[in-house]
C-alpha cells in the first residue's frame, strides 16, 4: 500500500472559502467597515497632515522666499551686500528656459538705520522688483495703509515697524547704511504704504524699497544678494536643480528652502511623529477588531476544520483556506474605503475646514491661515490601503498558524 | 484475508488528575468485507479504538498495521494521505461541510485526489443513487434531516473507495427508522462495493445487522462473536 501526496482540491478551497466568508454575511460586513473606516480615517488624517505641511510650505517657499535661491556663496554666513553678485545674462537666460521654474525674483537684501524725528530703529531693506516680487509673493495685498509702490523712490514699511517709527504713508524715513565695499550709504524715502505680513519679524523689521532704489542706496549697481525660483510645485524645483547647478559661477551657491529654514523641516518631521502615533492607535483598534472576528470564527469552526482534516485534507490547504477568506474580507474592506475616501478627501482638499475660536487666532498670530488643509495626494491612499492591508495580512497570520494545530479528533466532546 | 492487524493496544488519557485506561491492551483482526459493530458500554473505549484505528489519535503502545503499513509510525503529513486513500470516515453528527452542497461534500474526497470533474460527476451521481436522495444533490447539509446528512456522509466516506470505513456511533442522533435505512444503505454497499465497514455502537437494533460483534469492556474486549 503507498501513500502519496495529493495536491487536488484547490477549487475546493476557493470556493469554500469564498462560501465561508458569505456564511456571517453580518459579520464579514461589520469586520469590512471597520477595515473601510480604518481607510478612510487614517487617509484623511494623513492627507490632512500633508495638506497642512503643504501650505507651511508654501507659506515659506511660494510666498516668501522661493522654492529655492541662489546666493554668493558667503552670503548665508554673512548677509552683507559685500557679498552679493551679479547674475549674467547667460544664467538669467538660462533660468528663464529652465523647465519647472516659473519665476526668478532678484532681491539686494541688507540691513540699515532707520530713523524718522526722533525714533531710529535697525531695519532689514528688502530691494525688490515691484511686479514680480507681487506676482510671487502677493505683497500687494498685504498693504493695509497707503498704496503699493506708487513711485519708483518710493518705499512700503511694516504695520509694527511704522508704528514704532510713528510714521504713516506720505511721511519720509531715513535710512543709513553701508554700501558696497564700505561706502557710505545715505537716502530719504516717502513712504508709499504698510503692510501686514503674517509673520511678525517680518512686520517688525522690514522694508521694501523698489530694487533699483536698493541698488543705488547701497551703491550696488546691479548686484543681487539672491535670485529667488519659484516653481509650480517644490517637486518640479527640485528635478530642475542639477541642471541649474552646472551653470552657476564658482562663489555661487543654491540653497533649497529646507536648507534657508531647517526649523521648518524640523517641525514638519516632529509633527509626522505624532501624527504616526495617532495612526498606530488607529491601526491597532482596527486590527484589534479583525483580530476579534477572526478568533471567533475559528473557534466556530473548530469541529469542521477537524474533520477536514480526518477525512484527508493536508493543514496547509486549511490554512490556505483560512488565508484566503481574510484576505477578501481585508480587500473587500481596503477597496471598498479607497473608493469611499476618494469623494470625502476630494471634498475636504477644495473645502478647507476653518479653524475658528482661540485656535483659529492663535494660528493667525503666528502667520498661518485658519484653515486646516487637506492635500488631495495618491500617494497618502495609497500607503494607507497597503498599511492596513497589510494589518490584515499580519492578522490572518493568526488562524494561518492555527490551522497546522488542528487535530483531527472529531469530538463533539469539545 | 487481514486488513487490519491489531496487537497490544494501549491508551491512556492523561488530561484529568487521575489517568484514564481506555485502551487496556486490545489486540484485533479485522478481514477484508467484514461487516463489524464494536459495541459496549458508555466509556468502554470504543471511540478511542475507531480513532486510533484511523490514525486520528496515537496508542501509548502497541500497533495498528493496516496492509503492511503501521500507520503509527507515519509523520503528521503521511496520516492524513493514508486517511484520504485508504479510510473512510462516519462520525456521530456534523459530518459535511456546511457551506457544500451534498454533492459538493461527496466530490470534496473526490477532488482531493485530483479526480477530474467528469469522473466525479459519475461517482457522485452513483452514490447519491445508492444512498437513496439523488434529488437532494444540490442542498446544503443544513436544510437535510438528520438521516439524509448521515447517508450524504456514507456516501462521502465510500467515494474514492477506501480499504475499509470505520463509523463512530452513526446513527447516534437518529431515530430508529432512519438508523434502520442507514444501516441497509450500508449493508448494501458492504456488499456491493466490496468496502469493510466498522462500525461502533450501543444501539441494539444496530448491532442485529452486523455480522460481526466485537464486545468492549473497560478498554479490553470481552467477547468477539461472528455469525
Ligand atoms: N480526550 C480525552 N481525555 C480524557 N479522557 C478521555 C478522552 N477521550 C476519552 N476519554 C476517556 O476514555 C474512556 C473511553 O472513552 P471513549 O473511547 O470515548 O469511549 P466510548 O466511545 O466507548 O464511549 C472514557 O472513560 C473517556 O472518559
Amino acid at each position: 500500500m503507498t501513500t502519496q501526496t495529493t495536491s487536488g482540491g484547490f477549487k475546493s478551497i476557493v470556493k469554500i472559502a469564498w462560501r465561508n466568508l458569505w456564511r456571517n454575511k453580518k459579520r464579514t460586513l461589520i469586520t469590512a467597515s471597520s477595515i473601510f473606516f480604518g481607510v478612510i480615517l487614517s487617509a484623511l488624517m494623513g492627507s490632512m497632515q500633508e495638506g497642512s505641511y503643504q501650505k507651511m510650505i508654501e507659506n515659506v517657499a511660494r510666498f516668501y522666499a522661493g522654492h529655492a535661491q541662489i546666493q554668493h556663496k558667503d552670503y548665508p554666513d554673512n548677509q552683507s551686500t559685500n557679498n552679493s553678485f551679479v547674475p549674467s545674462d547667460s544664467l538669467t537666460i538660462k533660468l528663464n528656459n529652465t523647465e519647472g521654474i516659473d519665476m526668478v525674483v532678484p532681491r539686494l537684501e541688507s540691513f540699515a538705520l532707520a530713523s524718522s524725528g526722533n525714533q531710529t530703529e535697525g531695519v532689514m531693506v528688502l530691494g525688490v522688483n515691484p511686479e514680480q516680487e507681487d506676482e510671487m509673493t502677493e505683497l500687494s495685498d498685504k498693504i493695509v495703509e497707503g498704496n503699493y509702490f506708487d513711485g519708483p523712490t518710493q518705499l512700503l514699511a511694516g504695520k509694527e515697524l511704522a508704528e514704532n517709527l510713528g510714521i504713516s504713508p506720505g511721511d519720509t524715513l531715513v535710512m543709513i547704511s553701508q554700501g558696497l565695499h564700505g561706502v557710505s550709504a545715505f537716502g530719504k524715502y516717502p513712504v508709499a504704504g504698510l503692510f501686514s505680513h503674517p509673520n511678525p519679524e517680518l512686520n517688525r523689521q522690514l522694508v521694501y524699497l523698489p530694487l533699483d532704489e536698493a541698488m543705488y542706496f547701497f551703491q550696488a549697481f546691479d548686484h543681487v544678494t539672491s535670485l529667488a525660483l519659484v516653481g509650480n510645485s517644490q517637486k518640479a524645483v527640485n528635478k530642475a536643480i542639477p541642471e541649474i547647478k552646472q551653470h552657476l559661477e564658482q562663489d555661487q551657491v543654491l540653497r533649497t528652502w529646507q536648507e534657508m529654514f531647517p526649523a521648518i523641516l524640523q517641525q514638519i518631521e516632529s509633527d509626522r511623529a505624532t501624527a504616526l502615533i495617532m495612526k498606530l492607535i488607529l491601526y491597532l483598534v482596527i486590527g484589534f477588531g479583525i483580530l476579534g472576528t477572526v478568533v471567533m470564527l475559528m473557534a466556530e469552526r473548530q469541529h469542521e476544520l477537524s474533520l477536514m482534516v480526518a477525512v484527508g485534507m493536508h493543514r496547509s490547504k486549511l490554512a490556505l483556506m483560512l488565508l484566503l477568506e481574510i484576505l477578501w474580507m481585508g480587500v473587500m474592506g481596503v477597496i471598498a474605503g479607497f473608493i469611499g475616501s476618494l469623494p470625502v478627501i476630494a471634498w475636504f482638499a477644495s473645502h478647507p475646514v476653518p479653524i475658528t475660536g482661540q485656535a483659529g487666532e492663535w494660528m493667525k498670530n503666528i502667520g498661518f491661515e485658519p484653515y486646516m488643509f487637506f492635500a488631495w495626494d495618491v500617494g497618502v491612499f495609497l500607503e494607507q490601503m497597503l498599511v492596513v492591508f497589510v494589518l490584515t495580512l499580519l492578522i490572518s497570520f493568526y488562524p494561518f498558524v492555527r490551522a497546522f494545530k488542528i487535530s483531527p479528533i472529531v469530538g463533539l466532546r469539545n | 484475508m487481514a486488513i487490519i492487524t491489531i496487537k497490544d493496544l494501549q491508551k491512556t488519557y492523561n488530561s484529568s488528575q487521575v489517568p484514564v485506561h481506555a485502551l487496556n491492551g486490545v489486540d484485533l483482526t479485522i478481514d477484508e468485507g467484514e461487516f463489524t459493530a464494536i459495541v459496549g458500554p458508555s466509556g468502554s473505549g470504543k471511540t478511542t479504538l475507531l480513532n486510533i484505528i484511523g490514525g486520528l489519535d496515537d496508542p501509548n503502545d502497541g500497533q495498528v498495521i493496516i496492509n503492511d503499513t503501521e500507520i503509527n509510525h507515519l509523520s503528521r503529513a503521511e496520516k492524513i494521505d493514508f486517511r484520504l486513500h485508504h479510510i473512510g470516515f462516519i462520525f456521530q453528527a456534523y459530518n459535511l461541510i456546511p457551506v457544500l452542497t451534498a454533492r459538493e461534500n461527496i466530490e470534496f474526497i473526490l477532488e482531493l485526489h485530483g479526480i477530474p470533474k467528469s469522473k466525479r460527476r459519475l461517482r457522485s451521481n452513483e452514490l447519491l443513487e445508492a444512498v437513496g436522495i439523488p434529488e437532494k444533490a444540490d442542498i446544503r447539509p443544513r436544510q437535510l434531516s438528520g438521516g439524509q446528512q448521515q447517508r450524504i456522509a456514507v456516501a462521502r466516506a465510500l467515494a474514492s473507495s477506501p480499504r475499509f470505513i470505520l463509523a463512530d456511533e452513526p446513527t447516534a442522533n437518529l431515530d430508529s427508522a432512519s438508523a434502520d435505512n442507514l444501516l441497509t444503505i450500508m449493508e448494501e454497499l458492504n456488499k456491493k462495493e466490496k468496502t469493510t465497514f466498522i462500525f461502533s455502537t450501543h444501539d441494539a437494533r444496530v448491532v442485529k445487522k452486523a455480522r460481526r460483534v466485537v464486545t468492549l469492556e473497560d478498554g479490553k474486549i470481552k467477547s468477539d462473536s461472528k455469525k
